[in-house]
């Protein structure tokens, strides 16, 4: 029988470029996905993160995982391109991402050798143009990344400006416009019951010690203290994907920023607590237990 | 459809439209409305452990909903519906404590195959405490007396018997709880033959559960079981900061304590019951370890604190209960 591509005449073949949103199924059905929304303004360093994400694989394991493929290789060089030799430029440069991309996500397989069979799993990140997280913080149906994507986001990462945050006269825009994304993200209800949040401050090569990074820290600490209830749980990582100076490696902080995107928890056994029972002994020992063993129970267990 | 199936759905494809969410629901539902215990735990079996496959008949059933449905690469899609499909089987159980053995093997089934699972997948932890919330509600309805105590007159054979069955009803749970009790307060193995003061800790966390489940005569426990076995293991010194890996909890037992308390465990809930199965391959001296990994899909290196072992093992004994005889 003759193979179905030549009924028609044409023959499928993946463009390797950004996933757009419907076509994400193409991964999420396949593997355990983590959808992560790299959310920041223009310029802020998201495209950067994936850039160097990528050229690190490019040189070997990264955070301990083995590169397992992508879909979307032919998108990761696009965003390459400018920061490589070849492209002719006297100076490493990512190109803006255009609005006209809509959302694209690029894919990234990893397997994880460390414990047990090798498990692998994916990661889709969205590489958006910033202006998609000005609309999501100033409309509440957003059209770039719509409803149904904010709500299958299982990381959302903000990123904030190290270099905006060393210049005072910046470094509070940065902060407020952080606030106000997360703000109406949540009052939007565009948060999912079980999404992460990561707080990224990108260009750390250009945050000066002292002042700026007190800066920092403090921001993580107002940010973590507002918005850690909404979400499952919250880190901060601090990268300079491409420094400009020495003081930090090249790719500083994506390989831990790598392994919290493919992180999970390990399996707790969820446990129900006795009921109250009517003039039943029972109540006063199960009250007691309870609250005796508390802390070392809430370690072991998912109480329910 | 269940009200969450699209938000559960959605996990899978996030951009399914609507006519595709009703495929899958009705195949969903379809499965639910003829699932047998066994294929619930096959279903759960293929949700924890990274190298089974999808059953023939589960995939067959959505295909037959949606003949576009891909049959390749959808691995993820498959497991996520396959939680789904015992999350809707167990609702009732959940919702209003109605039991049945069913929803019961699917509740336990869930339970027991995400023990020691590396990476749980972040839509999986809402089923696994929807299924631990339904088997306590069934543990304590099926132990509760709902019929009358006293026959009315004139007397008919049904009055007595539904009377009578009431009776051995609270009987039964008084008795239950009765020998939980002495076995709570004499603190000593009957398998064993010795107390559990004279025992390790990370012995005690695998004989307490195999002896109190000797008294259950109702399964699914009711959750004040499952709190005074834990408040039983507490009582050992350094049983609270007992944190071994599983291959140190099956050797310090030894073949000899093994050999005791093994029982056998029913082919179809195997994939789910990793401490009986190491038990029985050290109580017939059985290199285990690397077949294990293979099997369960998790390193024999892997910690657990000893309160986990011990709920597990009671969990896999009542899961065993239930298909005891399917063999």
């Amino acid at each position: 029988m003759a193979p179905e591509s030549t009924t028609t005449g044409f023959v499928a073949i993946p463009s390797g470029e950004a996933l757009a949103a419907d076509a994400l199924r193409t991964v999420t059905a396949r593997d355990e996905t983590t959808v992560i929304l790299l959310a920041g303004p223009i310029g802020c360093g998201k495209t950067t993160i994936l850039i160097a994400l990528y050229e690190l694989f490019n040189e070997g394991p990264v955070g301990g995982l083995l590169f397992g493929g992508s879909a979307t290789l032919a998108g990761f060089e696009r965003i390459c391109h400018p920061g490589r030799v070849t492209s002719g430029l006297s100076a490493p440069d990512t190109v803006r991402t255009s609005r006209s991309s809509g959302a694209a996500f690029l894919h990234i397989r990893v397997t994880d050798t460390s414990g047990g069979p090798p498990r692998t799993s994916s990661v889709l990140v969205s590489d958006v143009t910033g202006e998609a997280f000005v609309e999501a913080r100033d409309v509440s149906e957003p059209t770039i990344i719509t409803r149904p994507l904010w709500r299958r986001a299982g990381l959302i990462c903000v990123v904030l400006d190290g270099e905006g945050m060393s210049l005072t006269t910046k470094r509070h825009s940065v902060r407020a416009g952080a606030r106000s994304l997360l703000r109406s993200a949540h009052e939007s209800n565009l948060i999912p019951h079980n999404c992460r949040l990561a707080l990224i401050t990108t260009k750390w090569d250009l945050v000066k010690p002292g002042d700026a990074e007190d800066f920092v820290t403090e921001t993580e600490s107002l940010l973590v203290k507002q918005y850690a209830s909404s979400f499952e749980s919250v880190s901060c990582h601090r990268i300079a994907a491409r420094p400009t100076s020495n003081r930090v490696p090249y790719a500083y902080g994506v390989p831990r920023l790598l392994t919290e995107w493919v992180s999970r928890d390990r399996s707790k056994p969820a446990i129900a607590m006795p009921d109250t029972v009517k003039d039943s002994g029972l109540n006063d020992f199960a009250r007691a237990f309870w609250q005796r063993e508390q802390n070392s129970l809430l370690r072991v267990f998912d109480v329910v | 459809m269940h009200e969450l199936f699209p938000d559960w759905y959605r996990v899978a494809d996030p951009n399914a439209t609507r006519e595709v969410v009703a495929k899958r629901s009705d195949a969903t539902d379809e499965v639910v409305g003829s699932i047998t215990k066994k294929q619930a735990a096959e279903l759960a079996g293929y949700i924890a452990r990274p190298r089974q496959e999808a059953p023939a008949w589960f995939q067959k059933t959505y295909k037959t909903h949606d003949e576009l449905m891909l049959t390749r690469a959808i691995d993820a899609e498959l497991r996520i519906l396959a939680g789904i499909t015992l999350r809707v089987t167990l609702e009732p159980m959940r919702q209003t404590g109605a039991g049945g053995e069913v929803p019961v093997a699917a509740g336990l089934s869930l339970l027991t195959g995400a023990f020691g699972m590396k990476d749980e997948p972040t839509w999986l932890k809402e089923h696994l405490h929807a299924a631990a919330e339904g088997l306590s509600k069934v543990g304590r309805q099926v132990r509760h007396t709902h019929g009358p105590l006293s026959v009315a007159t004139p007397l008919t054979p049904e009055s007595v018997n539904e009377a009578f069955g009431s009776t051995k009803t609270a009987m039964d749970a008084i008795a239950e709880m009765n020998d939980y009790l002495w076995w709570a307060l004499t603190k000593h193995s009957r398998l064993l033959t010795q107390t559990y003061e004279s025992l390790p800790p990370e012995v005690v966390a695998l004989t307490a559960p195999a002896d109190l489940f000797h008294y259950v005569r109702t399964v699914p426990v009711a959750p004040e079981t499952e709190t005074l076995l834990l408040h039983v293991l507490l009582q050992m010194s350094g049983a609270r900061e007992t944190e071994f890996s599983f291959r140190n909890y099956v050797s310090s037992f030894g073949r000899e304590r093994a050999e005791k308390l093994v029982q056998p465990c029913p082919s179809a809930c195997t994939v789910l019951c990793p401490i009986m199965w190491s038990i029985s391959a050290i109580a017939s001296a059985k290199t285990w370890q690397s077949e294990f990994e293979k099997f369960f899909g998790f390193r024999t290196a892997t910690k657990f604190p000893a309160q986990s072992m011990t709920i597990q093992f009671l969990r896999e004994l009542c899961l065993a209960k239930i298909f005891a005889g399917s063999d």
